[in-house]
């Protein structure tokens, strides 16, 4: 039975001239897990809203919506943003106010929720208290509350770390599976997803290119870009890490090319840093070393001190005690881009021969606002291209990219070690991490627990490490990239 | 286990309103030590050895010092006391001040008390249900005002190594716009996830704490009670006088009994309990 369905759904913003939404004619069946993929401003956030017709956006719309939900529960994409109140139970209450139920009801709701989501432990928590996994755990279980039959998400799992959108995606799975709720969500990365999915969409400027179960569009060709990278390297095409095991047999691996030890450009020595006096230390004792044209990767679990340690870096942060000795001059880029802009135009921002490089011509009159996710965080790096530096330190830069976007990523990344740069990235995205790094450093507990060439300290941590690495550690000694492997 | 805490928050912040109230109203030192003992007593009941702490520490030093004060300050009275540098100091003005000291006393005990029974969170319940939509409003203010500083934190962050040509004010003033478009887009998005979950229409007001038969009978109880005394002090049942000298001038043993029972209804519900519980353990 269908519960959405458009026929020849076009949309065009206002001011703007090419459609965002051209010819969408997709039906969506009741009970359906529906995975949404595209590059970053396909228009997968405007057919999410056009589906809820109180966030439809403005514009000229063709077409028509057929709704036949009778409820749809809306997970925008940051959480922290999404909330209302100050504690988990007066959030979850928040949907079932406005509905003017009964206090006796509404308890019973909570209660019911609390217990379906795993929340009953922190119903009087502080939502400033709770870890990302939590709020996003919070974010779907108070737009849920109400009684719904589809679920729509926009990109849940942005900006969560490897253990959340684990969480995350299982939690989406009981709720199709247990509650029947149709489930609809956008997202730049399929693993984990695709093999619980029942129907793939993938979206290309407006347009619908696929619409079909994940086992037909594996074997499709311009299809298997979106698929985790287990599933492309096989002609088997595996759609888990679990089967694609057996098939990496055949692999051998590169043997270890030796890297030139350059100059350090980075050191510290015997750093601690703490909020205040009698917090606790965000990182004590820490040394850590950066080479000149290298890219240095650091990944740890969320909390574990990262951005701090680029903030230091960075001098934006002094630390308690220890030294920071830098050699050339340094360039930040925060987690999330748009702490960046300034102005209200991007021809403001940049100059055209910038926005040319990172193909951003067609937006200089625009609002730094109004690009994708992709977009800003181009914009944010023709914001930095501009001043000099010898040091680049990114928090997270992979985290708003679809596939295209991240290898545009590290052609520009590879471009700058070529140019002699020293490049330090903070990331949750271990597949990225593993792509493009030269060395890595494994941080935990505010001390850098283990540091050293890529390969060695991805191969050697068993849980935080690369798809490649997880799929061959039974038989090859230190493959953790494609690139890696024979 | 405090019983009284468990009421609706309607019941415990009425009472704590209006015995704060009486406390300051009925300035005869009969009632006020009334009201003291009843606060410290209670609060011990809350805090255990820290309550008998916290007013030991303090109190006694309170009255001693604003006793010795008034009489140094103020000269009426008939008792006079010593005489130094021609005045007299006399134990009217001496006692007054004492009275006052009680006074502040017992209103710091009971302020002490109701912070730790009507919590933050229990005092927005209130209002919540008396105004629901300025108490989102301020809800949202509340949580929206953490985020603020984060964000203005985060972009002088992130500005601090771009454009260092700029001067330091022109430099603020390009963060503080880039503060408020940041602020206004996040606040669509709030807007829009409130608008995802059904906003907009009539609500009502969710409140954990429920309301039962006992919370009306106390209200109504405490409601009862105040205005009596009240009307009591205003017919002056309740009357002390300090000047030209001490004198009691109207006791009312019913006045009395009646302030007796409203200071110790924490302390009572409290017991009342407690016997419960040795009768139900006796009866096992």
């Amino acid at each position: 039975m269908v519960i959405f369905e458009t026929e020849n759904l076009s949309f065009t913003y206002p001011d703007c001239s090419s459609k965002a939404l051209d010819n969408i004619n997709l039906k969506i069946n009741k009970g359906e897990f529906v995975l949404l993929m595209g590059r970053t401003g396909c228009g997968k956030s405007t057919l999410l809203r056009l589906l809820k017709k109180e966030l439809s956006p403005f514009g000229k719309s063709d077409g028509t919506v057929i709704n036949k939900s009778m409820q749809i529960a809306f997970v925008l994409q940051n959480p922290d943003t999404s909330f209302v109140a100050e504690n988990v139970r007066a959030e979850l209450a928040f949907a079932l106010e406005n509905e003017g139920l009964k206090n006796s009801e509404i308890s019973l709701k909570i209660g019911e929720a609390a217990s379906f989501f795993d929340l009953s432990d922190m119903l009087d928590k502080k939502i400033s208290e709770l870890s990302g996994g939590e709020r996003a755990v919070l974010s779907i279980a108070a737009a849920m509350i109400s009684a719904t039959d589809a679920l729509i998400l926009d990109e849940p799992l942005a900006q969560l770390d490897p253990k959340a959108t684990v969480q995350i995606i299982s939690l989406l799975k009981r709720v199709n599976d247990e509650l029947g709720v149709t489930v609809i969500m956008a997202s730049h990365t399929s693993h984990g997803i695709i093999d619980i999915c029942d129907r793939l969409v993938i979206m290309n400027n407006g347009r619908i290119d696929f619409n079909d179960t994940p086992d037909v569009l594996k074997n499709t060709d311009g299809a298997i870009e979106y698929f985790p990278v287990y599933t492309s390297l096989f002609p088997e095409r595996p759609l888990t890490v679990k089967e694609a095991v057996s098939y990496a047999v055949n692999f051998s691996e590169k043997p270890y090319a030796d890297i030139n030890k350059t100059d350090v450009t980075v050191k510290l020595k015997n750093i601690t840093f703490a909020y205040s006096k009698k917090e606790k230390d965000i990182l004590s004792r820490l040394c850590f070393e950066a080479r000149e044209g290298t890219i240095h990767s650091v990944i740890g679990a969320n909390g574990s001190g990262k951005t701090t340690l680029l903030k230091l870096i960075a001098g934006i942060k002094k630390p308690y005690s220890g030294k920071v000795k830098l050699n050339g001059t340094v360039a930040y880029m925060p987690q999330n881009p748009q702490y960046l802009f300034t102005k209200d135009k991007i021809s403001d921002e940049i100059d055209e021969k910038t926005a040319v490089r990172f193909s951003l011509e067609d937006y200089l009159s625009k609002h730094p606002y109004d690009l994708s996710g992709g977009q800003m965080q181009k914009l944010a790096f023709a914001i930095l291209s501009q001043q000099n530096f010898d040091i680049l330190l990114l928090d997270e830069p992979s985290k708003a990219l679809d596939v295209f976007s991240k290898k545009e990523l590290e052609k520009y990344l590879k471009e700058l070690r070529c140019q002699g740069k020293t490049v330090i990235i903070v990331s949750h995205d271990l597949d990225f991490i593993g792509d493009i790094s030269d060395y890595v450093s494994f941080l935990s507990d505010g001390i850098i627990a283990l540091t050293g060439e890529k390969r060695s300290v991805l191969s050697s941590l068993n849980y935080y490490t690369t798809q490649i690495r997880r799929i061959t550690r039974h038989h090859l000694s230190s493959a953790v990239s494609q690139g890696d492997l024979i | 286990m405090d019983r009284f805490s468990k009421f609706n928050p309607y019941v415990t912040f009425l009472f704590f309103i209006l015995q704060i109230l009486l406390t300051l109203m009925v300035f005869n030192p009969c009632y006020l030590a009334l009201s003291l003992f009843s606060a410290v007593l209670y609060k011990i009941r809350l805090d255990g050895k820290g309550g008998a702490v916290f007013f030991l520490k303090f109190c006694p030093v309170l009255i001693v010092v604003t006793a010795v004060f008034n009489m140094l300050f103020v000269h009426y009275g008939m008792t006079v006391l010593f005489n130094l540098f021609d005045m007299n100091y006399t134990l009217e003005s001496l006692f007054y001040g004492f009275c006052q000291g009680v006074m502040f006393s017992a209103v710091t005990m009971w302020f002490s008390c109701y912070s730790k029974v009507v919590t933050a969170e229990k005092f927005l319940a209130v209002f919540a249900r008396i105004a629901p939509n300025s108490s989102l409003v301020f809800s949202m203010v509340l949580s929206f005002i953490p985020r603020l500083i984060e964000n203005s934190r985060e972009i002088s962050d992130a500005h601090m190594l771009i454009d260092n040509s700029d001067s330091r004010l022109k430099k603020s003033i390009k963060n503080f716009s880039a503060l408020l478009t940041l602020t206004l887009e996040q606040s669509v998005e709030t807007a829009d996830s409130m608008k995802a979950r059904g906003f907009g229409g009539k609500r009502s007001s969710y409140s954990k704490y429920p309301f039962s038969v006992i919370d009306a009978v106390c209200i109504v109880l405490i409601a009862i009670l105040f205005v009596i005394l009240c009307v009591m002090k205003s017919l002056g049942k309740m009357i002390f006088i300090f000047e030209p000298m001490i004198k009691m001038s109207d006791f009312s043993p019913f006045a009395f009994v009646l302030f007796l029972v409203f200071s110790f209804l924490p302390v009572i519900i409290n017991l009342t309990e407690d016997m419960r519980w040795l009768y139900l353990k006796r009866k096992i």
